[in-house]
């Protein structure tokens, strides 16, 4: 099921109201949820369901033996079973296809032939956002963080449909407890789910949508029929078309899982306003990005065995992360893009510690740290994925402002990567910017896309705030009448059919 | 953990924790739960292994004037989670009711089987059950709960004190039965699950009543079943409704505001073709010589445009007179297509133009009218070559006179034939020739079945046809036995992915393969010099087989 189909409002409905009625009894309650899960699943292919099961029958065996087994090399054996598990399904579904090509032509050059077969699975949505789920469940359990939940916990976690198929990738020690937790059916935040859900979509119907169509799509399939101008502003607009489309399946998810009682860690922070690469990826997807440190960076070693070895680990962190974007070398160039980004910031910084001393920041080194920033609109703030301390003194508005226009590039030039299908499209791209000429794809609409999406990650948090308290008190009877509005505004500039969230197929 | 029946049950909104900082303790680091015991660490204990907080991108740089960080913003342990300012403490589910105090110095690993101890409880003398363990509680909240020095975000959050913690959690020891009445958050008035209800039934019913024709259109041009049955038996009275309230102007206005054509295609029927057409004589409801409504209107034409007489040769294409190309076709032909405009621009004597629409096809017009797509194109573009693939989502049943025809009848046979026929009539009325590009063998037996059949229908229906060319692909994809393949060998001996995973859209590489073939063909077609810039990209192809449409060439199905 889609998020912004009709299809998935009445499934809500159905499920928002048996949730509410079921709430006094946990184990009804747990099994309907299960039940509403595994058909949300189902709904694109119902054979992927016996997947999601799979995937819950490991994870769960394994958190069991690793906190249960007496013995603790059967414990970590139980755990890293588990892990070659999760990682043995997603290796099938997604990477199979991609290493099996790469395997055979390796093999080729030395004149050997592949013992196995090339083949391109079906990849299941989602696989990877409750695989990478299910490993920091088992890990935690092994060290001690959680507790092994109980079978029906643990699937209902795991499968739980708000954040299923495309995030957040919501920790065990934050969704296992509000499970056992008793809701207040009178005290639902239905404000702030309602804000996010409307403005989540709006950001994917109209906004995502809108520049997909118009300009991203038609530019980054055939490169060489535009000018410098165009392709500039299908760069920037793939820069808001993917935030809009992520970041407003996530805010769906979140919206929903609060009508539910539940409470979801936030997945965005104004990414685009971000003052240096390191800051990018604390804004960025946080919930990967806390678990690419917590899961890879950490078990890596860390910081602790030399400069050398911690920008090694870094790399290899970020390689990994632009790896589960996809099964490309183009996802690998990405992440080995953002993983150099980093660790060219972290010896920048050194140096220049080392030239000034502590604290001097540097507004023009856009990898280096950024300045801790407050929290943004509408977004509680948030624990830091890469946590730096914030200076002592404040760079220059001018400086900050320069700082973030450069990440800003820095990042665009990554989505280039990113959205190419090869290598090849992704040099034709860029080589385009060198070849000016008319526009006509550049709209004042595609500009002022692009322009509002930048300007609301500034939008101030009282304005947020302020909007929500107005919307909360009205009656339940005028909330409706507000959201059927706002709907219909999305529908109508929104297409006709809603294209998949990007992130699904990662 | 079990639940027990409301009435006995526990509830964890009561459960408290507090933690009682030593005096003169160091800063909050961290806090680690164990099983069923909220510990406090040390911030060296907090540090997870592997790092040392302060030298690398993902932790705190101690040069850079490394303070202390508050319990929130510990980075291993802790995420705020969406819908509150600050994180709320979890309650474990477990038949503790005590107040468990320990002294901890690094974090505690539970041993498997073993419960926690329940300690005695100590509350404040007199103190009344708390009234909230939510963050950042308002003034209602009870003092010792509210964020102080020694608590600083309030009971609901655990603190750590040097490298010797006293951690104190409260569980309340007899909750009252029913729930208490948390705080608005952040001004926020909350609803009652009951009114949430209601906003959601009045914002889709009003949404509905308004934007139904759209609904109504929408659910009309959604496949058959009992899905769109359902859908449409609903909205109709809707609209009805909505007609009667005169609500259609909204949508009328709100088109007209954003400059959009109206997007409702009308749902009652509309004559699309006359008795006298010969693929209308056997239609279902059509009367001789009367005409044929279907679910659709046709207002760019009701009759195929008069075919034109062989089409002069194609003057020989330059860099300052390239030869204009149009591309159509549905989510396959977009890939395609997209792989054929690459290939023929980089000769520099071709300007292609794309238009190719994700889930569409000649099926189900009134979902997506590509004859009048095809028109329109044609008058904007001036193409001398129109290339199409469809047949990717034709494989269901057309809709006449508010009935399905199915797929694969005598019936749908015709149909689809004759559209076929109107595309192809009207890009030969327009001057052009066009090369229609067959489906590859997809990996499903039975989807590869119904596009055998969609194939034949369209090679018959172009049979005979000036200037059109119709390639057979169903083996260009295919491995050496015929069968579906997800890869094959370039040139050079190298495996290349040429399908997408779900075993029926081309990868890049498959499109690129697709759309060599279709090159040869249009130079072997018609003597076209375009061989600058699309040399084959593989070689285990088989030679396609070229259109020679002629009749009788029936599908199996």
């Amino acid at each position: 099921l889609l998020f912004p189909t009709i299809d998935f409002a009445v499934f809500f409905v159905v499920v928002f109201t048996l949730s509410w009625l079921l709430r006094p009894w946990p184990r009804p309650w747990k099994l309907m949820i299960l039940v509403a899960s595994f058909v949300f699943y189902g709904w694109w292919d119902w054979r992927f369901i016996f997947l999601l099961g799979a995937s819950i029958l490991i994870n769960q065996t394994g958190a069991v033996l690793s906190s249960t087994l007496r013995d603790p090399r059967s414990r970590r054996a139980a755990m890293v079973g588990a892990i070659l598990g999760d990682v043995g399904l997603l290796g099938w579904f997604k990477y199979y296809g991609f290493l099996s090509v790469n395997v055979a032509n390796g093999l080729h050059r030395v004149g050997l032939s592949s013992p196995a077969p090339v083949l391109q699975v079906a990849l299941p949505v989602g696989i990877s956002f409750f695989t990478f789920m299910g490993i920091s469940y088992v890990v935690d359990v092994h060290r001690g963080k959680i507790a092994a939940a109980g079978w029906l916990d643990a699937a209902v976690y795991l499968s739980f449909f708000p954040h299923l198929v495309a995030g957040p990738i919501v920790r065990g020690s934050e969704l296992l407890p509000q499970l056992r937790e008793r809701k207040d059916p009178k005290r639902i935040d239905a404000s702030r789910a309602a804000w996010l859900i409307v403005a989540g979509l709006a950001k994917k119907v109209v906004i995502s949508s809108f520049l997909s169509k118009n300009i991203v799509d038609p530019v980054f399939a055939l490169p060489h029929q535009h000018s410098a101008l165009e392709v500039l502003f299908a760069i920037y607009g793939y820069a808001i078309q993917i935030y809009a489309d992520f970041s407003g399946y996530t805010d769906i998810a979140i919206g929903v899982a609060l009508l539910l009682g539940f409470r979801f860690p936030e997945n965005f922070n104004a990414p685009y306003a971000a003052e240096s690469l390191q800051d990018f990826w604390r804004r960025w997807h946080m919930t990967l990005s806390s678990w690419l440190r917590d899961y890879v960076y950490i078990p890596l070693g860390g910081n602790r065995q030399g400069r050398w070895r911690t920008a090694l680990n870094i790399f290899l962190t970020m390689l990994i992360g632009g790896l589960w974007h996809g099964a490309a070398w183009t996802f690998v160039a990405w992440g080995a893009f953002h993983g150099a980004g980093q660790v060219i910031g972290m010896f920048r910084r050194e140096h220049r510690e080392a030239r000034d001393g502590p604290n001097v920041p540097d507004p023009e080194d856009p990898v280096g740290p950024a300045r801790a920033t407050p929290a943004t609109p509408g977004t509680a703030t948030t624990t830091a994925p890469f946590p730096v301390p914030a200076p002592t003194d404040e760079p220059s508005q001018a400086r900050v402002w320069w700082s973030r226009i450069v990440t800003f590039h820095l990042v665009c030039l990554g989505w280039v990567l990113f959205r190419a299908v090869s290598f090849s499209n992704a040099v034709d791209v860029l080589s385009r910017l060198a070849h000016p000429g008319p526009a006509p794809m550049v709209t004042p609409l595609v500009i002022g896309a692009i322009l509002v999406s930048i300007a609301s990650q500034y939008v101030s948090p009282a304005t947020v705030a302020g909007a929500q308290r107005w919307f909360s008190a009205l009656s339940p009877v005028s909330q409706g009448a507000v959201l059927a509005g706002c709907l219909y505004v999305i529908t109508l500039l929104g297409p006709q059919g809603v294209a998949p969230f990007i992130y699904y197929r990662f | 953990m079990v639940w027990r029946p409301p009435s006995t049950r526990r509830n964890p909104l009561h459960a408290l924790r507090r933690v009682v900082e030593q005096p003169g303790a160091g800063p909050i680091h961290g806090s680690a739960s164990t099983g069923s015991v909220t510990t406090l660490v040390s911030p060296a204990a907090a540090a997870a292994p592997g790092t040392a907080p302060g030298t690398t991108p993902f932790e705190a740089p101690s040069s850079l004037g490394t303070r202390a960080r508050p319990a929130h913003l510990a980075p291993t342990t802790r995420r705020h989670l969406a819908s509150e300012p600050e994180p709320s403490r979890r309650h474990p589910d477990r038949p503790a009711r005590a107040l468990i105090t320990s002294t901890p110095t690094q974090p505690e690993r539970p041993t498997a089987g073993t419960a926690p101890i329940p300690a005695p409880i100590t509350r404040p003398p007199n103190q009344p059950p708390p009234s909230s363990v939510w963050p950042g509680a308002p003034l209602t909240t009870p003092t010792w709960l509210r964020a102080s020095p020694r608590n600083p975000i309030g009971g609901a959050t655990a603190a750590a004190t040097g490298t010797s913690a006293t951690t104190t959690t409260l569980l309340d020891p007899d909750p009252p039965r029913s729930l208490p009445r948390l705080p608005a958050v952040n001004g926020r008035k909350p609803l009652g699950a009951g009114q949430v209800l209601v906003a959601m039934l009045v914002c889709l019913g009003l949404w509905a009543l308004v934007d139904s024709p759209a609904l109504l259109h929408n659910a009309e041009a959604g496949p058959a079943g009992t899905r769109r049955t359902a859908a449409i038996d609903l909205l109709k009275p809707v609209n009805r409704v909505a007609a009667a309230l005169s609500l259609d102007r909204v949508v009328r206005w709100s088109d007209e505001l954003i400059g959009r054509a109206p997007p409702h295609q009308p749902s009652t029927p509309a004559p699309l073709a006359v008795g006298s057409s010969p693929l209308t004589a056997s239609l279902p409801g059509a009367a001789a010589g009367a005409p044929v409504a279907s679910s659709v209107t046709a207002p760019h034409t009701a009759v195929p445009p008069a075919a034109r007489p062989g089409l002069p040769p194609l003057p020989t294409p330059t860099a300052a007179a390239p030869l204009r190309v149009l591309t159509i076709g549905d989510s396959i032909g977009l890939s395609f297509g997209q792989a054929l405009a690459a290939k023929l621009d980089a000769s520099g004597l071709a300007h292609t133009t794309v238009d190719g629409r994700e889930g569409t096809g000649l099926a189900r017009p009134d979902s997506f009218d590509w004859s009048a797509e095809v028109q329109s194109d044609l008058a904007q573009f001036h193409p001398q070559v129109v290339v199409a693939m469809f047949g990717g989502n034709d494989d269901q049943d057309v809709i006449v006179n508010n009935r399905f025809i199915a797929f694969g009848s005598a019936q749908w046979q015709q149909i689809y034939a004759g559209r076929v026929a109107q595309i192809a009539a009207e890009v030969h009325a327009a001057g052009a020739r066009l090369l229609w590009a067959g489906l590859p063998v997809m990996r499903s037996a039975s989807r590869t079945a119904r596009y055998a059949t969609v194939m034949a229908v369209t090679r018959e229906a172009l049979a005979g046809r000036e200037d059109v060319v119709f390639v057979d692909n169903f083996a260009t994809l295919a491995g050496p036995g015929g069968g579906y393949v997800d890869a094959m060998q370039d040139p050079d001996g190298q495996e290349v992915l040429v399908r997408e995973p779900d075993g029926i859209h081309p990868s890049p590489a498959g499109a690129d393969r697709l759309a060599d073939t279709a090159v040869t063909e249009m130079v072997a077609a018609w003597h076209l010099d375009l061989v600058r810039g699309s040399s084959p990209s593989t070689t285990a192809a088989p030679p396609p087989t070229t259109t020679a449409p002629s009749p009788g060439d029936r599908p199996a199905g």
